[in-house]
């Protein structure tokens, strides 16, 4: 036990500079490819967990996880994290913002409106709602459209939104309800938008933040202002389909 | 994506850490189960074996317990390094040390039953402590079912899913395994990155079976040989 303490010793002092950001699984990609830009421009690095934003959040809240700031969806992940007081009072305000769109096997035509899905048949994928937000958007949807009790039987619910486009992928559900950039993402030819929801739902809106733990939050706050602020990096949100909040005018 | 070499090196870093820790502690509780008697030897011969029993997700989940905030160990972290050993490459490798630990037990137990009691014997009445009888007699005549035991420990180390991915997280660079990052491609539709890993997989187990089996199958030939000649 003290031989694994003394390596433990060794371990922490490599993770000192390199800050730890917990990110919703639709984020990877452009996260990604904004921390190898940021890493170009300012020689600093960042290391990240992808996964639904309620799991995350709770790995956090309830389990301490050692992450250094957070880009997470919806806000309930936030709440999580507020009644944690994980955050500072800088809090939780949505920088970040998504669609939910209906997909489905090639063998399936366009629908005008979600309620058409009752009167189709097939197994319909979802995130799982108390491990991802992607999951209660959906729900929400299906609910503001009234057939969430007709088609429940048919939902198949999965780790993350991630998982819900594969299931449509592969084959295995024949309709999702996932995030539009994860459909534009996937090189996967096998699905198509059947439907771009409008509303139904609340808006779809990922918070990017410090997470309080004295520290290495600093660093995590500026590798966040960086990405949503630099003309290269909106760049790589916008062509993946996400909207960001403007930058503000300079004086 | 995290590159295969940096997730298979990781693995490897991890696997081989945990089999240092089971190595000595598998051939202590070894030899307890198989040259001692003792009141509570039963109970002892069930709480090492139990991993095998459980979901490694319970184990997962009790780990969780012992190494973060309300748990001893993580509690000693807390103050001596700031934070909890949860969600640490520490913990992935307590969690595959408790799962191979049975699989180290029972080989060792295996190879020391196969060493003819009566030349430790003869070692001790000649003078040799037992630290040394153990060293100079007992372990070169057991030593290919000892490696045998520590390939099956450190192969079964490697492959651990469900415990680390309980207590350690899925964080690429410090506790994402090959296991957990064939899981996140299969989720992400990934599905050639998922089959590379999988065939490293694949390659390593099979290797490592062939020459546990090999070692096994020599042992045995060779302890027919010894005790032919103890005659």
């Amino acid at each position: 036990m003290i031989c694994v303490l003394l390596i433990a010793s060794c371990g922490k002092n490599a993770y000192e500079d390199v800050p730890l950001i917990f990110a919703a699984a639709s984020l990877s990609e452009v996260l990604t490819e904004s921390a190898e830009i940021y890493e170009r421009e300012t020689g600093k690095r960042v290391e990240f967990s992808f996964g639904g934003s309620l799991a995350l959040a709770n790995q956090i809240a309830k389990l301490d996880a050692p992450a250094d700031g957070v880009v997470l969806a919806g806000w309930e992940a936030g709440e999580i994290l507020a009644n944690a007081e994980k955050l500072y009072s800088r809090g939780y305000g949505h920088q970040i913002f998504n669609k939910l769109v209906v997909i489905g096997t090639r063998d399936q035509a366009p629908i005008v409106s979600l309620d058409q899905l009752v009167n189709l048949k097939g197994r319909i994928a979802v995130a799982d709602s108390s491990l991802a937000p992607a999951g209660v958007f959906a729900r929400e949807a299906l609910q503001d459209a009234e057939i969430y009790e007709l088609v429940r039987d048919r939902l198949v619910t999965t780790i993350d939104v991630r998982a819900a486009l594969t299931a449509v992928e592969s084959g295995n559900a024949q309709f999702g309800l996932v995030y539009l950039t994860d459909y534009f993402s996937s090189q996967n030819e096998s699905a198509h938008v059947l439907l771009e929801l409008e509303g139904g739902h609340t808006p779809i809106g990922y918070g990017a933040t410090g997470i309080r733990n004295g520290k290495r939050d600093g660093m995590a706050n500026a590798f966040i202002d960086f990405i949503l602020f630099t003309p290269e990096t909106r760049r790589i949100f916008e062509s993946a389909g996400f909207d960001l909040i403007p930058v503000p005018e300079k004086p | 994506m995290n590159s295969d070499i940096s997730i298979v090196a990781l693995s490897l870093q991890i696997a081989l850490i945990a089999t240092a820790v089971t190595l000595p502690l598998g051939m202590l509780l070894a030899w307890l189960l198989v040259r001692k008697k003792f009141r509570g030897k039963f109970v002892l011969d069930v709480v090492v074996s139990l991993p095998l029993a459980l979901p490694p997700v319970v184990i997962g989940y009790a780990l969780l317990w012992l190494v973060g905030s309300n748990g001893w160990i993580g509690q000693v972290s807390k103050s001596l390094f700031g934070s909890t050993l949860a969600f640490t490459w520490i913990a992935a490798a307590l969690a595959a040390a408790i799962v191979s630990l049975p699989l180290v037990v029972r080989s060792f137990a295996a190879a020391l039953s196969g060493v003819d009691t009566r030349l430790e014997v003869a070692a001790r009445g000649l003078g040799s402590g037992p630290w040394r009888t153990f060293f100079t007699v007992t372990l070169p005549l057991a030593y290919r079912g000892v490696i045998a035991g520590g390939l099956l420990g450190f192969v079964r180390a490697l492959s651990e899913f469900g415990a680390t991915i309980v207590v350690a997280g899925n964080i690429q660079g410090r506790t994402q395994t090959v296991p957990s990052a064939i899981f996140t491609r299969i989720s992400a539709g990934d599905t050639d990155a998922a089959w590379r890993l999988a065939l490293v997989s694949v390659v390593l187990g099979v290797a490592a079976l062939a020459v546990h089996n090999w070692l096994i199958k020599r042992s045995a030939n060779g302890n027919e040989s010894t005790s032919g000649g103890a005659q």
